[in-house]
């Protein structure tokens, strides 16, 4: 399915000819292929083709926005009519607003369209699904594997009437695999997700070994008392800790007060052995494209350096506001999705290698530890506080990473994560768009459920 | 040419190119979203989505196909593509999928609505939000920042099944919530509140619609004052809230089939056996009026219905969708939902619910010498193969003989499904609703939690002090 490049600069133009100020069209169009299976046996193949158009125009700082996902001349114009009247309604201006961004050139950012995957078939993912499920066979007691696989490829156009006007190709490949393993009346499960600009970077069979041998390293788990220890943070739950830190610094909530890093920018706030840089320019990166979701284009942003936070993610509405440069983080629900609000979202996040080594080089410096690898939870980003369950974690005893923990949750406040760093690693661990050694902290509330 | 018509003819077409069975869906949703913050309008966004999509079933595997590009060439086209899918699996599925046989029904509903959502001008929703979010800014010096957001969709529905099936569902949707910030001495805490349901624009008419911005806005004030929580077991009284996403993460997720075919649920094999207490019944139903996870019927065509599934502590049903009930010898419990027109249906929750015990709210807490009264959710999650599960709650009270004292904040309570509902000792006689939604593999669906207080024991509670 071809997108039209001509509808939004046609969306830009029907609304300017109603009266309004600005206005700024955005449309994309994108084709999925997923395959998914279960308990080893694959259950499904789809494809799906998706689009649609969104706009916004602003007339004396009031914003009207809508959007359609019918991608036609006529439905072009009613989503515009409707964005016009919205922004004519007679309420209270935005006092933020400034307007939309003006014209700039794209960065060009490679390595992020797989011409392979716009033409892949569903018996292609059929294949690679297959081989990942047998590569996954490694030990009797792996009671199910599931594996989740997509890949999509998109085009997404943007025009605006200060003259932004822009197009990519993008495209990736996901694949989520959940295993569980079974010994007795004992059950564990491990999950572990992937994701690649090109499908030949994605190693599904990789992945699927990797879930499994989390499953089977979670057998035999033990609960733990409650206690206050050094944590060793890697795989998912560094990834919750880290994305949040990027989160905390979208620049709507810092200027609102509603973050708990809202008074700390440019004050040395973390251990010197953090820098945080998030880089949408990234070749190949799964969150890099040559601009953001309203056209400006990407950047590489320190976000923390040694210890020092350094910048704010800013779209153009809280750049504008506050005299600066937008850093290119619009994102619409996160990424480009038609229907979603434009707000602020982090792209490709690099945590800067320190030491040596991996989570076992942590453990051996720690001595005794927790080793937490999985957690769904977030933190609470207005106060910092994070409690986590922890889904896969070890102990670790006199340096060396012992058995598996069960139900033990980990509190810390993030604040006192980034001061209280005492060590991070020199392998980098990719865990989807995060790249990041693990880190050790030297102090986490441990609530355990041993008497 | 009428939707009826159209879909017909898709499935029409996928029998001829040699499914088994085969149902085809179109969806069509019209919404609006309102956003005030910090009393000046941040947005106004209105929007349309349309699509249909085909799922067929072609010698004992699935193809799926979907599109947002409504015209008669392209469903063909879709056809195909859903053919070819499937077809994409032969030789490489070792259980062959089977749908459960339905009797032919054709069948149009309609949400009952006062006010129905397109009647009310756009100005009038708009003046709703800034009112709530001057509510919020208004009742304390110390509350500084505020979101106010209303939304609604109307939304249409249809499904055409090769069973001789057709169903075509209107439903609209309303959503209000509020989100307040307050800081005192270099403390910041934020308050949170919804309110929302099935029909029309009476629903911002209800008391808890009108108190949502100063509720919000007070519980950010009073968690200012509030210390983390101690770590470690506690027995906790729950609110209807709390307690509602507690059943909901705690123990539904794992009874959706599903899960329970890929090996993925703790509670396989546990039918027919106790895993609770004699106090504790669940129920799902769609069928409740009013509520956020209302519907008549399912995306598969099937009549939504009452399933009780844990009645005084046995396990007696699991969730099904027409799949999971004939590879589970059980009867289809209409089930199946999709988020949307380019999603497959799965097997999803509804209005899921503890009923109402005997005991009094007040005995529950008063007979608690020690322990924690946690109010309000967060959020939850679980991880139905560990049947591990945790959610997050608003606030939280020590009780200390059977009174609440002190008041936590970002008190997180964990535990296993296995166990937990073996530990409710104690559940109260006022159910209550909170609406919710729902997200399992990358779809959301409105749902809605109830219970009564409960109180459970062994609670494993996260916190810093």
């Amino acid at each position: 399915m071809e997108l039209n490049a001509e509808l939004p600069r046609l969306a830009v133009e029907q609304a300017l000819k109603m009266g309004v100020e600005q206005a700024e069209a955005f449309a994309t169009v994108a084709r999925r292929v997923s395959v998914n299976a279960e308990k080893w046996d694959i259950k499904q193949a789809t494809v799906s083709f998706t689009g649609g158009l969104a706009v916004r125009v602003i007339k004396q700082r009031r914003l009207g926005a809508s959007y359609t996902s019918k991608l036609t001349p006529q439905s072009t114009y009613e989503a515009v009519k409707k964005a016009v009247k919205q922004a004519s309604i007679s309420f209270l201006e935005d006092v933020r607003l400034q307007g939309l961004p003006g014209p700039s050139k794209p960065t060009e950012v490679e390595g992020i369209w797989d011409p392979g995957l716009a033409d892949l078939e569903p018996e292609d993912a059929v294949r690679f699904v297959s081989e990942s499920l047998e590569a996954s066979r490694i030990d009797p007691r792996l009671s199910s594997i599931n594996i989740s696989f997509s890949s999509v490829s998109r085009t997404v156009a943007i025009a605006n009437s200060l003259g932004v006007e822009g197009e990519f190709k993008d495209s990736w490949a996901r694949i989520d695999v959940e295993a569980v393993a079974k010994d007795g009346v004992e059950q564990a499960s491990g999950y572990c997700p992937g994701w690649r600009r090109r499908l030949k970077e994605l190693k599904g069979w990789m992945i699927a070994q990797e879930a499994a041998r989390e499953a089977l390293m979670g057998l035999g788990a033990r609960k733990v008392k409650t206690q206050d220890l050094p944590v060793i943070l890697s795989g998912l739950a560094l990834h919750a800790t880290i994305s949040s830190i990027s989160y905390a610094l979208d620049a709507e909530l810092v200027q609102r007060g509603r973050s708990f890093i809202s008074n700390l920018l440019g004050v040395k706030a973390a251990s010197p052995l953090l820098t945080i840089i998030d880089d949408a320019t990234t070749p190949g990166g799964v969150r890099s494209r040559p601009f953001d979701a309203e056209g400006s284009p990407s950047k590489k942003v320190v976000l923390v350096e040694s210890g020092v936070i350094k910048s704010c993610l800013h779209n153009y509405y809280t750049a504008s506001y506050e005299g600066v440069e937008s850093t290119g983080h619009a994102a619409r629900n996160g990424g480009f999705s038609y229907n979603g609000r434009v707000g602020v979202a982090p792209t490709n996040l690099f945590v800067k290698p320190s030491g040596k080594g991996g989570a076992e080089d942590l453990a051996s410096e720690a001595g005794r530890a927790l080793l937490m690898k999985t957690t769904f939870d977030k933190p609470n980003l207005a106060t910092g506080d994070f409690s986590a369950v922890v889904v896969s974690g070890f102990m670790v005893e006199e340096g060396s990473v012992t058995y598996p923990v069960k139900q033990a949750v980990v509190h810390f406040n993030l604040s006192d994560f980034m001061r209280n760093i005492d060590a991070v690693g020199g392998s980098l661990e990719e865990i989807l768009d995060l790249q990041s050694p693990p880190i050790l902290v030297s102090r986490a509330r441990i609530a355990g459920s041993a008497i | 040419m009428i939707l009826e018509e159209v879909l017909s003819k898709l499935i029409d077409h996928a029998l001829k190119a040699g499914a088994s069975y085969a149902d085809a869906r179109a969806r069509r949703v019209e919404g609006t979203r309102v956003e005030v913050v910090d009393g000046g309008l941040r947005e106004v966004r209105c929007g349309l989505e349309e699509g249909f999509n085909v799922r067929v079933l072609v010698e004992g595997t699935w193809g799926f196909a979907s599109s947002s590009f409504v015209s008669p060439e392209e469903s063909l086209r879709l056809v195909k593509k859903a053919i070819s899918a499937a077809k994409a699996l032969a030789g490489r599925v070792k259980q062959r999928a089977e749908v459960y046989p339905q009797s032919t029904l054709r069948s149009k509903a309609r949400v009952k609505v006062k006010v129905p959502l397109n009647s009310v001008d756009l100005e009038e929703k708009v003046e709703l939000a800034f009112k709530l979010n001057k509510e919020s800014l208004s009742l304390d010096e110390k509350v500084k920042s505020a979101t106010t957001v209303y939304s609604d969709a109307v939304e249409t529905r249809a499904v055409y099944t090769s069973h001789g099936r057709y169903v075509e569902v209107e439903t609209s949707y309303l959503y209000l919530s509020s989100l307040a910030y307050a800081f005192e001495a270099g403390l910041r805490q934020r308050g949170f509140k919804v309110h929302g349901g099935v029909g029309g624009f009476e629903l911002t008419r209800s008391t808890e619609a009108l108190e949502l911005g100063v509720e919000a806005a007070s519980m950010a004030l009073r968690l200012l004052k509030a210390p983390p929580p101690p770590s470690g077991r506690f027995t906790c009284v729950l609110d209807p809230e709390i307690a509602g996403t507690f059943i909901h993460e705690a123990f539904g997720h794992a009874c959706e089939a599903d899960l329970v075919l890929s090996n993925s649920s703790i509670l396989e094999g546990k039918l027919g056996t106790r895993v609770g207490s004699e106090e504790v019944t669940v129920v799902d139903d769609p069928m409740l009026e009013g509520l956020y996870g209302w519907y008549p019927f399912d995306d598969e065509a099937s009549e939504g219905r009452r399933t009780v599934i844990v009645e005084e502590g046995i396990l007696k049903s699991f969730l099904h969708s027409l799949e999971t009930a004939i590879s589970l010898e059980a009867k289809p419990t209409g089930n199946a939902r999709a988020q949307g027109y380019s999603s497959r249906p799965i097997v999803r929750m509804t209005n899921t619910f503890i009923a109402p015990g005997t005991w009094k709210p007040e005995e529950l807490l008063g007979e608690t010498k020690t322990g924690l009264y946690v109010k309000g959710s967060n959020y939850g999650y679980v991880d139905t193969a560990k049947g591990l599960f945790s959610f997050k709650c608003k606030e939280a009270y020590l009780l200390e003989n059977g009174e609440p004292s002190k008041l936590l904040r970002d008190v997180a309570l964990s535990g296993l499904t296995l166990e937990v509902l073996i530990n409710v000792d104690g559940v109260a006689n006022d159910l209550k609703f909170n609406p919710g939604i729902c997200g399992k593999e990358g779809q959301y669906v409105p749902v809605t939690d109830g219970s009564p207080h409960i109180r459970v024991k062994g609670v494993l509670v996260g916190g810093g002090s």
